[in-house]
């Protein structure tokens, strides 16, 4: 499988599309597609990336669930994945093999990542990714906790939305641990639902729609509906990081930068920047994503750090490297008051701080564009975008649900698609390097080599691939990938067979 | 598909993946065959706790086991590849020949599977009417696994239709085909059944023959058995008053959670519904039925007269039903929680389970697995007619 490390074909990436097609194609308001023969807009999308190769799935979910506790992130002494990096350890540790959040979003080789962490007000940490069991805390083996719903996503991702369902009171992280060991393994599981944490309505529905004005200019709407009986605060964190491509090395590599950008009428920005850094060093060509810019409303106050460990928490004081600014420093500002932040205002990790106080009943939206231009009135359209793309997502699905089918099971097949779609990912894994590791002064430990994968060195994968479910089963699998191919085939057909030869390959 | 939704097939891709595939199924005979007699053992191949003991362990005292899905699989994908062969020799005869291979190759994994030469240890059992793995032992002796579950049923995946005038355009492949059924009948009357329909004639490739197949129908069409409201069950609820004891081992049904913790204890293919198994199931019972028709029927033990057609549509529509508001406005798979039944911010939500429940449909394990339980989108295609 080495040569899966591309994407070829009709994905393939010649050179570095970066700022000049983007940024013509970020000026351009509406989608830049026009209807022709090809029936609706959005299979007018994708014949243009089969054409002629327009790079409207450059961008998409592929930003898993959950990259603690797996097999890649591993490097203990003895193969247990689950406890080397918890849940707990996440917020502070830098992976190495690819990141994860809420409703997230990155480029297709993983470079940069945008998603989502909420609070509110009561949480010890962040919700910045989501939580459940590892099989040793489970009734039934690891299980996720929490609710979320891909609600829809049309193929090439021109349209997504995704749900969240966030409790105001604290969430109860350690109780559902507790319960669920003492049901030892017999009985139902206990899930957040019993907790009772959504009695009252006391929650907020918080709703992610991503829209896209071109192939690589990406309106964000967020809209969150305080459900229960009374006026609640919520924080919204979007968030903008590398991935850390940097750390890993004998000598360090070049690193991109995060820095504040200009701020207009109603907006502020951050300008995110790998031209002047090293890129990935296993692909037959150079990659980059260039200046991109987020913007977001007025009211968001700009926050930076550097995507690296907390090695002082993680591993003690005799670890610092005496880095100040961290992964998690974001959680240490917001939830513990802490100077975590740099106030220089750059690194390769940042975000837009919103506190909305939400009416009972009443809702608070949080727009936000991901492109590469310099635009005047960057949110003025965003409502107008997300709008449209919704019709055509419309009209796309509305030509793929049979005629006999009702309301309902088209709204189930609808969502089934969507969750197909939600569930691509980076699947990043060069498992020669995994064993080795990447620092010859700091080999992982001896025993490892025999513990996993040591039939597997051929493989090094930097594709998005179909996954069966981005948090319990954050890797590939052959046999659940042939069925996914079943369903995707008849809404994108060419993303289907290429899923298919990846396996073969 | 292509050639359905655009006109025009692609045929640069099936061509590459057939090459490719050729590898793999060398890899296959050549890895999991260990005795060279076409039955295959193949060790963990899914359904975690499906089986009496782990797969992926090794067996007790040498013991071999032979698989009944093994073989079944290895069937589905000889005809798969001879399929694929007929469709590339339409435009280049040369795949005629290994259209052929793979028929050949498909009729001794068959009849091994069905009739093992001079061994009395079948997978098939008369008797019951079902396929069963069985346990050898170094010493000649065997114990035969009386569980009815999915590995006993995977052997009718293997499943292709030939009519006559269709493959008569490829005369290589016939003069081999007829040669093969005048010459070879002790094998093939194992595993080609030849079906006349107004004159013409459809050779429906199966391991089971019109008799066997009705039996394992009626067990599919039984609720005390395969049945449940929502569609094809792992295993068969008889084994809840019967459970199958060898040793200290023990199978019973288990339609929820699995008590029996093989491979974790997170997933349970005792009593539950997958999606990937009974997708496929559904798919080669519409092959049979459209080899067969409607004038196969069987009769089922409260004395309703079943279409073949009819089953499978029965399937199809119950699987469907696990996520589809029900007369009274709940959706199976959200069970007794209100909130997901009743709560109109809640209750158009949709997660997409990892299995569910044997009786209920209620959906367990992963709950954003769409993965292949998104195979529902397919089933709404495929039953919901454009």
């Amino acid at each position: 499988m080495f040569a899966g490390l591309a994407q070829r074909g009709r994905t393939s990436l010649q050179g570095a599309p970066t700022s000049p097609a983007a940024a013509s194609t970020c000026l351009a308001s509406s989608s830049g597609v026009t209807r022709g023969d090809m029936g609706t807009i959005e299979k007018q999308r994708l014949a243009e990336i089969k054409e002629r190769g327009a790079e409207w799935q450059r961008w998409g979910p592929y930003l898993s669930e959950r990259s603690w506790g797996t097999v890649r992130e591993d490097y203990s002494a003895d193969g247990s994945a689950w406890g080397h990096l918890t849940h707990d350890m996440a917020r502070s540790k830098a992976f190495r093999w690819g990141d994860d959040g809420l409703a997230g979003i990155c480029d297709r080789y993983q470079i940069l990542c945008s998603s989502l962490a909420l609070w509110n007000g009561r949480d010890p940490i962040l919700k910045e990714r989501p939580f459940g069991l590892i099989p040793s805390e489970g009734n039934h083996g690891e299980d996720l906790k929490e609710y979320y719903f891909y609600v829809d996503s049309t193929p090439t991702h021109s349209y997504m939305k995704y749900l969240y369902k966030y409790p105001q009171a604290e969430y109860p992280y350690q109780h559902l641990i507790d319960e669920n060991r003492n049901r030892g393994g017999t009985g139902p599981e206990y899930e957040l639902l019993d907790t009772g944490i959504f009695d009252e309505d006391r929650y907020f529905d918080v709703f992610v729609e991503y829209a896209k004005a071109g192939p690589e200019d990406i309106c964000i709407r967020i809209e969150a509906f305080n459900r229960g009986p009374q006026e609640a605060e919520l924080h919204l964190l979007p968030q903008l990081w590398f991935r850390n491509i940097w750390a890993w090395t004998e000598t360090r590599r070049r690193e991109p930068a995060i820095t504040r950008g200009a701020s207009g009428k109603g907006f502020v920005s951050l300008v995110a920047d790998d031209s002047a850094a090293d890129g990935l060093d296993n692909l037959p060509f150079a990659y980059q994503v260039g200046r991109r810019v987020l913007y977001g409303e007025a009211d968001g106050k700009a926050l930076f750090t550097d995507n690296e460990t907390n090695l002082a928490k993680l591993h003690g004081p005799q670890a610092d490297d005496g880095r100040r600014y961290v992964k998690d420093a974001f959680h240490r500002h917001v939830v513990g008051g802490e100077p975590a932040v740099n106030p220089e205002e750059k690194g390769t990790k940042a975000c837009l701080h919103y506190v909305r106080k939400v009416a009972a009943g009443g809702s608070t939206v949080v727009r936000l564009r991901l492109c590469a231009a310099d635009l005047a009135d960057p949110l003025g359209e965003v409502d107008r975008i997300v709008a449209s793309r919704l019709r055509e997502a419309d009209e796309f699905y509305a030509g793929v649900h049979p005629a006999g089918a009702s309301e309902d099971e088209r709204r189930v097949q609808r969502q089934a698609f969507a969750g197909l779609m939600w569930s691509k990912q980076n699947y990043l894994f060069d498992v020669g390097r995994w064993l080795a590791g990447d620092n010859p002064g700091l080999p992982p430990p001896a025993s490892r080599q025999h513990l996993r994968n040591k039939h597997w060195r051929h493989l090094n994968s930097m594709r998005v691939l179909s996954m069966p479910d981005k948090w319990e089963y954050p890797w590939f699998a052959a046999w659940d990938l042939a069925f996914h191919t079943i369903a995707i085939a008849l809404i994108d057909a060419e993303f289907a067979k290429e899923q298919l030869w990846f396996m073969l390959f | 598909m292509d050639r359905i939704r655009s006109g025009k097939a692609d045929r640069a891709f099936l061509e590459k993946c057939f090459h490719k595939l050729l590898i793999n199924f060398a890899w296959w005979i050549n890895k999991v065959d260990s005795s060279g007699n076409n039955i295959f053992e193949g060790g963990f191949l899914g359904l975690d706790n499906i089986t009496l003991f782990d797969r992926s362990e090794k067996l007790p005292g040498g013991a071999t086991l032979e698989q009944s899905d093994a073989t079944g699989w290895m069937g589905l994908f000889c005809l798969n590849m001879m399929r694929i062969a007929l469709e590339l020799a339409k435009e280049n005869p040369t795949y005629e020949g290994l259209a052929t291979k793979f028929f050949q190759h498909y009729v001794y994994v068959g009849a091994a599977m069905k009739h093992m030469g001079g061994k009395d240890h079948n997978l098939w059992d008369e008797k019951d009417g079902f396929f069963y793995d069985v346990l050898r032992y170094p010493d000649g002796n065997f114990d035969k696994l009386r569980v009815r579950s999915m590995v006993g049923l995977i052997p009718l995946y293997a499943v292709e239709r030939l009519e006559a005038g269709w493959i008569g355009q490829f005369k290589d492949f016939t003069t081999s085909l007829d040669w093969f059924l005048e010459n070879r009948k002790d094998l093939v009357q194992e595993c080609v059944n030849r079906i006349q329909h107004d004159g013409e004639e459809t050779l429906a490739l199966t391991i089971v023959n019109r008799d066997q197949l009705r039996r394992m129908l009626q067990r599919m069409c039984d609720p005390d058995e395969f049945l449940s409201d929502f569609g094809l069950r792992s295993l068969s609820k008889a084994h809840l008053a019967n459970p199958f004891v060898l040793g200290h081992n023990r199978v019973v049904y288990e339609p929820g959670e699995a008590d029996c913790k093989i491979k974790g204890g997170n997933s349970n293919w005792r009593g539950p519904i997958w999606f990937p198994t009974a997708f496929l199931m559904i798919e080669s019972l519409r092959k049979l039925a459209k080899a067969y028709g409607d004038d196969l029927t069987v009769v089922d033990k409260g004395g309703r007269e079943w279409p073949i057609g009819e089953i499978v549509q029965t399937h199809a529509d119950r699987l469907i039903s696990i996520f589809v508001r029900n007369p009274q406005g709940r959706r199976p798979l959200y069970g007794d929680i209100g909130k997901f039944q009743t709560d109109p911010h809640w209750r158009d939500y949709l997660m997409f389970h990892e299995y569910f429940h044997g009786d209920t449909g209620v959906g367990l394990g992963a709950s954003h697995q769409t993965g292949w339980t998104g195979l529902v989108a397919s089933l709404i295609d495929e039953w919901r007619g454009h």
